[in-house]
């Protein structure tokens, strides 16, 4: 295990250098030039243009200014930003919303749709699966910014039960809207998910073994069947904090929370090169150890599953 | 077996220490007594005056600095603030006494060289201001702004002061200007002439992060990520003494976010009011009627072609036709929801030297008229692009100015969306704009060659050889050696000799739409469509 932890780290390097160059590229060669528009409606005077140029290397070419980036990089140092604020700084300041808010979500995610998914396995065809499936199908049909705008109308501005928006991203009690509304969305796939896995391992020849040993059936369906059905849920939950701590972009912005999201979108519109690449760059390393670690979940999961 | 179990328990372990290191109280804290909430954007720059230049750092700025003069929120007059006179023969030489007592937020006094220095270095071409070329009208300047020889990079200044600033004593300077500027005093109104204290030289870079002046309120906390909470300071003796005990500027990326906020009671004031709760009056029903709708001191208008990118948009007439045929009042009608006036001239109600009507029959819509000069120009062959930027909120208004033109000239009339602001303005200042595009001016200092001379005279700092006009130059280099009220009168020949060539059509003024709470009584808002929150009383 550990060596194969070693040589997944290892090949993080390319990815990372690959993923880097092409946001770089693209975040700095978008159209227009990144100094216009800096000065209000004014011009910019030559002095400020000389000084930005010096600063961000912008007479260079991209591939000496990727080569500056790179070096930077390996300091830990991932720039300091049109705003004059180094980027460590601003992402510090908008990942822990973000990673609330995508933790918050993801444990609703899957309090909800691993137990609505087994519910709907045990007894597949009734009620409760039926119903489910049909309350599953109008929620997915609901755009998320359409959901979001309505619970923050009903829940916030009508009933008053949650605050409208998330003036303080540290109370779990202001984030908790939003990330049911993030929630909801993914709790049906997952839900689906579940059921499907556990029916196959419902008929599969252990349960019927164990039945037949006199297993108590919530242990057969709680240890055995779940654990062997939990691969694909794992996958799932994997990619969703994956793209999660990327930022939820809509929820963020309903919200008005101070995200990662947020922050790049920003970045994107006032062609902020530095920060984009940098916040790019975190959320890459963050979404390759969240597939290392669902990696090394599936040996967890599955003794058949070895990497060495 | 166990193994494996272990795994998954360190995993869930983390994930779980994680989201606990997180957690903090379950309730956000109630404001003060005597605070309000109110809607602010995050700074795109470090809040140093000299260098913010962008509207969200300029609204934190605003209650924090003081300058030599301020502007009345009821008539809009230039009015002394730190400064006890400003005198002059002249207009060139400008002799600057202060009033005494003025304290900085970090108790320094307010004195004579915290100005001169101030304007030194933002000046000093290393520093690379923003507002660099703001002083370039004092003597001095071209000694610490040395010219780039052809291709290369400039050269180090040999001088870091101007010899146009003098200090005279504790309270007193001396400004000698390279020519005449009847304006002078209404510029002193622009942030960038702020005092800074000595201990921003010490490191510009934190006071970017916590600006210290001499405003009414002073910075306790903050950040563009958390907001930015004001507190009224005790030390203030200006005549602008706050009511309130202090701003939690709050940072909403989305309008609407904001204003369901303010209708459900979380936030006291709001600025710009989404459009779409403008229409049918929604934001004046569910607010109850506390709404301020003030005119801005600022103009949108039509940008045009120039150089020979497009020959048949560079004649007067065809102009003059497109001109007449922009039915205004209508657009503002249904796209604004009525927030607004169409302009008559180019220079912004409010502002010292306004004329109504400046730009004469021109601005008026007149479709008979329009059909008129499109033919003795000869027609116009092909169609009209309009560009503007796609991220911009120009869309509806560009679509309708495109209807206007199609429906009373018969001309085909298409928009086209660059990417963004920057792709949009690295095209309209190319000179390879093929067609008209939204070229709006917000009033640095609210005095008509502000509107003017910057845009429209060949050396103006945003013209970028846009327009010359030998006789417009002529009238602003005689206003400049011009008394006050006499260079105002000249600037308004200047502006009205516009009207023949349009080279922006002006559109309209627009206004500043403020929602507040019920704990607000009663509010000022300046001609810059800022809340002087000064001014603020509560209930």
């Amino acid at each position: 295990m550990t060596g194969y932890i070693i040589r997944r780290l290892m090949q993080f390097l390319p990815v990372l250098l690959g993923t880097t160059f092409i946001v770089f590229c693209l975040a700095w060669g978008m159209p227009g030039d990144p100094l216009a528009g800096k000065c209000g409606d004014r011009e910019c005077p030559e002095a400020y243009v000389a000084l930005a140029t010096e600063q961000f290397h912008l007479d260079q070419p991209l591939v000496v200014r990727y080569g500056y980036y790179v070096a930077d990089l390996v300091r830990g140092d991932l720039g300091t930003s049109f705003t004059g604020r180094q980027v460590s700084e601003q992402l510090m300041a908008a990942f822990p919303a973000t990673i609330r808010l995508a933790l918050l979500a993801v444990t609703i995610e899957v309090l909800f749709g691993v137990a609505i998914g087994i519910a709907s396995a045990l007894r597949p065809g009734k009620g409760f699966d039926t119903g489910n499936l049909l309350l599953g199908l109008v929620i997915i049909a609901f755009p998320g910014f359409v959901i979001a705008n309505l619970a923050q109308l009903i829940f916030g501005v009508r009933l008053g039960w949650f605050p409208v928006t998330v003036n303080d991203p540290s109370s779990l009690y202001q984030l908790l809207l939003p990330a049911i509304v993030l929630a909801l969305g993914h709790q049906v796939t997952l839900s689906r998910l579940t059921r499907t896995a556990v029916l196959e391992s419902l008929e599969s020849d252990y349960v019927r073994t164990a039945h037949t040993k006199g297993l108590r059936p919530s242990r057969i369906v709680g240890i055995h069947v779940l654990r062997n059905s939990l691969i694909p849920v794992v996958t799932y939950i994997g990619k969703d904090i994956g793209g999660l701590m990327a930022g939820a972009v809509v929820t963020e912005s309903v919200f008005n929370i101070q995200g990662v999201g947020g922050l790049i979108v920003r970045s994107i519109r006032s062609h902020d090169g530095v920060t984009i690449v940098g916040a790019v760059t975190v959320i890459v390393v963050t979404y390759l150890v969240i597939n290392l670690l669902v990696d090394i979940a599936y040996a967890a999961l599955d003794p058949r599953i070895r990497y060495d | 077996m166990k193994h494996e179990h272990k795994w998954l328990a360190s995993i869930s372990a983390a994930i779980l220490m994680t989201a606990a290191a997180g957690t903090a109280p379950l309730l956000a804290q109630p404001l003060p007594e005597g605070w309000i909430s109110v809607t602010a954007c995050a700074p795109a720059a470090p809040l140093i005056p000299t260098n913010t230049t962008e509207s969200c750092g300029s609204d934190v700025l605003d209650p924090i600095m003081a300058g030599l003069v301020t502007t009345d929120t009821a008539t809009g007059a230039v009015i002394n603030d730190i400064a006890e006179s400003i005198e002059t023969d002249d207009n060139t030489v400008w002799t600057v006494t202060l009033k005494q007592g003025w304290k900085f937020h970090d108790g320094s006094e307010v004195t004579a060289a915290s100005f001169v220095d101030a304007w030194n270095w933002a000046a000093y071409a290393p520093n690379g201001q923003a507002t660099n070329n703001w002083f370039s009208s004092i003597v001095g300047y071209a000694d610490l702004n040395p010219k780039a020889a052809d291709g290369g990079k400039a050269p180090e200044p040999t001088a870091q002061t101007m010899s146009g600033l003098e200090i005279l004593g504790d309270h007193q300077f001396r400004i000698t200007l390279k020519g005449p500027v009847p304006g002078f005093t209404a510029q002193l109104t622009y942030k960038a002439f702020a005092p800074l204290p000595a201990s921003f030289y010490d490191d510009p870079a934190a006071f970017g992060r916590h600006p210290v002046g001499a405003g009414p309120f002073s910075l306790e906390t903050g950040s563009p990520d958390t907001g930015y909470k004001l507190t009224a300071f005790a030390d203030y003796i200006g005549a602008h003494k706050p009511s309130i005990a202090g701003i939690d500027m709050r940072i909403y990326t989305s309008g609407e976010a904001a204003y369901n906020d303010l209708i459900a009671g979380n936030l006291d004031l709001m600025s710009n009011i989404p459009q779409s709760k403008l229409v049918d009056g929604q934001w004046e029903r569910e607010l109850d009627g506390r709404v301020v709708v003030q005119p801005q001191a600022s103009i949108r208008g039509l940008g045009m072609p120039w150089g020979d990118a497009n020959p048949q948009l560079a004649k007067s007439e065809i102009r003059q036709a497109i001109s007449m045929a922009i039915d205004r009042q209508t657009i503002i009608d249904v796209i604004f929801s009525g927030v607004g006036r169409a302009a008559t001239g180019w220079v912004p109600p409010g502002v010292d030297g306004y004329q109504a009507g400046a730009c004469g029959e021109f601005c008026t819509y007149n479709p008979e008229k329009a059909k008129e000069l499109l033919a003795a120009a000869g027609g116009y062959e092909g169609d009209i692009k309009i560009f503007y930027a796609g991220d911009s909120s120009d869309k509806p208004a560009m679509e309708a100015i495109c209807n206007s033109i199609r429906n009373t000239l018969g001309i085909e009339c298409l928009t086209s969306a660059l990417a963004d602001n920057a792709s949009f303005r690295s095209l309209t200042r190319s000179g390879e704009a093929t067609g008209p595009f939204p070229a709006n001016w917000t009033m640095d200092y609210p005095s008509i060659d502000n509107a003017i001379v910057p845009i429209y005279s060949s050396k103006g700092s945003s013209n970028r050889g846009s327009y010359t006009n030998p006789a417009f130059d002529a009238l602003i280099a005689k206003a400049d050696t011009q008394p006050h009220d006499e260079a105002v009168r000249t600037y308004q020949e200047a502006e009205a000799l516009l009207a023949n060539d349009l080279p922006r059509i002006p559109l309209w003024n627009p206004s500043t739409t403020i929602g507040h709470s019920a704990r607000i009584d009663d509010l000022a808002v300046r001609s810059n469509g800022r809340v002087d929150y000064a001014s603020v009383v509560l209930n």
